[in-house]
C-alpha cells in the first residue's frame, strides 16, 4: 500500500517533534518520550485508512497520553521525581545558563505534579487546548480540569524561582 | 484565578522544555520498525499450539458476549470446593517490547469484543513458572495488562478478579478475569443491578486443566458473584461471591472496580 505509506510517513516526519515535545512534557524523559511517540505511530498505522481523513493527530496524541497515564501507573516504575541535572557549561553566556536554570526549574517543578495535573496544566496551557478539549481528551469532566489546572498551577506559581519569587497572575 | 496571561513566562517555559531537540534523522524509520514489531506480535496472538489450538479457537467464536435477561435456574451439582489461596497479581507490563517476536509467550485467544469504540481482547499465557495462569490483554482498551492467577491449581474452585479501566478519552469500563476448573464451559456474571452477562470459559493450551474467561461490561459495575455451568447449562457450584485480591490500588488516574456484594 505505497498511498498509505506515503501519507503515513508524511505525517510522522512533519508531526514527530512537536508530539515528542508532548510526550515529553508529559514523561520529562527523552528517551521515553521518543519510545512513546514511536509506540503511539506505530498504533495509528494499523488504523490510518480510518483516522487518515479525520484527526489522526488527535488519535495519537490521546494514544501518547494514555501511555504517558498508564506508565505512571506502573508498580515498579512510578513517578519518580528524579533529576541529574546537567552539568552547567563553564564558558557559557549569562542568558544561556539562565536558560538552563529556567527548564531544570520547570521541569522539577512539573515532576513533582502528578501525570494528570502535568497533563492538564501541559494540554491548557503548553498546547492551547480549550478546558472542554482537555476534559475530552483525558477522559475526565471539565471541573476536574479546573481543579486539576488550579492546583497544577498554583503549586508552579508557589515553587521557588530560580529568579526568585514569580508574580501570581491569572 | 484559572489561566496563564500569553506574556506569562510560565507558558514559555512550559512550552520551551526541551528546545534543542532535533530528532532523529528519518522518524518514520523507528516508526516503521515498531509497527513491523507489531504485526509480529498481533500474529504472535495466533500463534496456537495444534489440539490446544482447535480448542481454543472453537471457543472464541462463542467469545462475543450474551447478555441474558435472569439468572440461571440450574442447580448446584456438587458442594462447593474449599476457598483456594486466595492470592492473585495484576501487572502492567513494561512499554519496552521484547527484542524479539520470538522472545513472547504464546497467548491464546480467551475472548474479544468491542465496549464504547474501544476494541479489546484478551488472551490467556504463562508469563514466568510462578505467574503461570495469566490473562493478558494489550489494545485499545487495556495497556499490557497480565493478571495472573497465581495459586489457582487444577480441581481448584472458581476464582476471579474484577477491575475498573479508565481510558483517557473513553467511559469506564468493568472488566472481570478469572479461572475455573473444567468441565466449566462457560460463566455467569452477576452485577448488582441485577443483570446477568454470560461469557464462555475457554481452554486453552496455557493450562490444559484451567478454564479461563474474560468480560469486559459498560460503565462502574459492581459485581455480586460469578458462578460457573457445563455444557448443559449446569451450575457446577455455587456462585462465588468473594474477588481474589488484585494489586490494584485507588489513585487520581486510577480506580478500583466494586467487588464485592452491595447491601440492598
Amino acid at each position: 500500500m505505497p498511498d498509505r505509506d506515503d501519507s503515513f510517513a508524511d505525517f510522522v516526519r512533519s508531526r514527530w517533534g512537536r508530539l515528542v515535545r508532548l510526550a515529553y512534557s508529559l514523561t520529562l524523559d527523552l528517551g521515553r518520550a521518543e519510545d512513546l511517540v514511536q509506540e503511539s505511530l506505530a498504533k495509528l498505522w494499523f488504523v490510518w485508512p480510518r483516522v487518515r481523513d479525520g484527526s489522526p493527530e488527535a488519535y495519537v496524541r490521546r494514544t501518547i497520553i494514555n501511555g504517558a497515564i498508564s506508565a505512571s501507573r506502573r508498580r515498579w516504575r512510578g513517578e519518580e521525581p528524579r533529576w541529574e541535572l546537567p552539568d552547567l557549561p563553564e564558558t557559557g553566556s549569562a542568558t544561556a545558563a539562565d536558560a538552563v536554570d529556567e527548564r531544570d526549574w520547570i521541569r522539577r517543578e512539573l515532576a513533582a505534579l502528578s501525570v494528570l495535573q502535568r497533563a492538564v496544566v501541559v494540554l491548557r496551557y503548553a498546547e492551547d487546548l480549550s478546558e472542554r478539549q482537555v476534559a475530552e481528551l483525558l477522559g475526565i469532566s471539565a471541573g476536574s480540569v479546573k481543579t486539576h489546572a488550579f492546583r497544577g498551577l498554583a503549586r508552579l506559581r508557589g515553587a521557588p524561582h530560580p529568579d526568585g519569587p514569580r508574580p501570581a497572575r491569572g | 484565578m484559572n489561566g496563564i496571561d500569553p506574556d506569562d513566562p510560565l507558558r514559555d517555559s512550559l512550552r520551551d522544555l526541551i528546545p534543542d531537540y532535533r530528532g532523529p534523522a528519518d522518524p518514520f524509520l523507528r516508526v516503521r520498525a515498531s509497527i513491523r514489531h507489531r504485526r509480529s506480535r498481533r500474529r504472535a496472538w495466533l500463534t496456537v499450539g495444534s489440539a490446544a489450538a482447535a480448542a481454543a479457537l472453537a471457543a472464541l467464536a462463542p467469545a462475543v458476549l450474551t447478555r441474558v435477561g435472569s439468572a440461571p435456574t440450574g442447580n448446584a451439582l456438587r458442594p462447593a470446593a474449599p476457598p483456594a489461596p486466595a492470592h492473585t497479581t495484576t501487572v502492567t507490563l513494561p512499554t519496552e517490547p521484547p527484542a524479539a517476536p520470538a522472545a513472547l509467550p504464546p497467548v491464546y485467544p480467551v475472548a474479544h469484543g468491542t465496549v464504547g469504540r474501544l476494541s479489546w481482547a484478551v488472551g490467556s499465557t504463562s508469563l514466568s513458572p510462578r505467574d503461570r495462569r495469566c490473562l493478558y490483554a494489550d489494545d485499545d482498551l487495556f495497556s499490557r495488562t497480565a493478571v495472573c492467577f497465581d495459586a489457582w491449581q487444577s480441581g481448584g474452585e472458581l476464582t476471579w478478579s474484577a477491575q475498573l479501566i479508565r481510558r483517557a478519552g473513553a467511559a469506564a469500563v468493568t472488566a472481570v478475569f478469572g479461572v475455573a476448573p473444567q468441565p466449566t464451559t462457560e460463566v455467569a456474571v452477576l452485577l448488582a443491578d441485577g443483570s446477568e452477562w454470560r461469557a464462555p470459559a475457554v481452554a486453552t493450551a496455557t493450562d490444559p486443566d484451567a478454564r479461563f474467561f474474560a468480560l469486559v461490561v459498560s460503565g462502574r459495575a459492581t459485581v455480586r458473584s460469578v458462578r460457573p455451568f457445563d455444557s448443559r447449562g449446569r451450575a457446577l457450584g455455587p456462585p462465588v461471591t468473594a474477588p481474589l485480591q488484585t494489586a490494584c490500588t485507588p489513585g487520581p488516574d486510577r480506580a478500583c472496580a466494586d467487588v464485592a456484594p452491595s447491601p440492598r
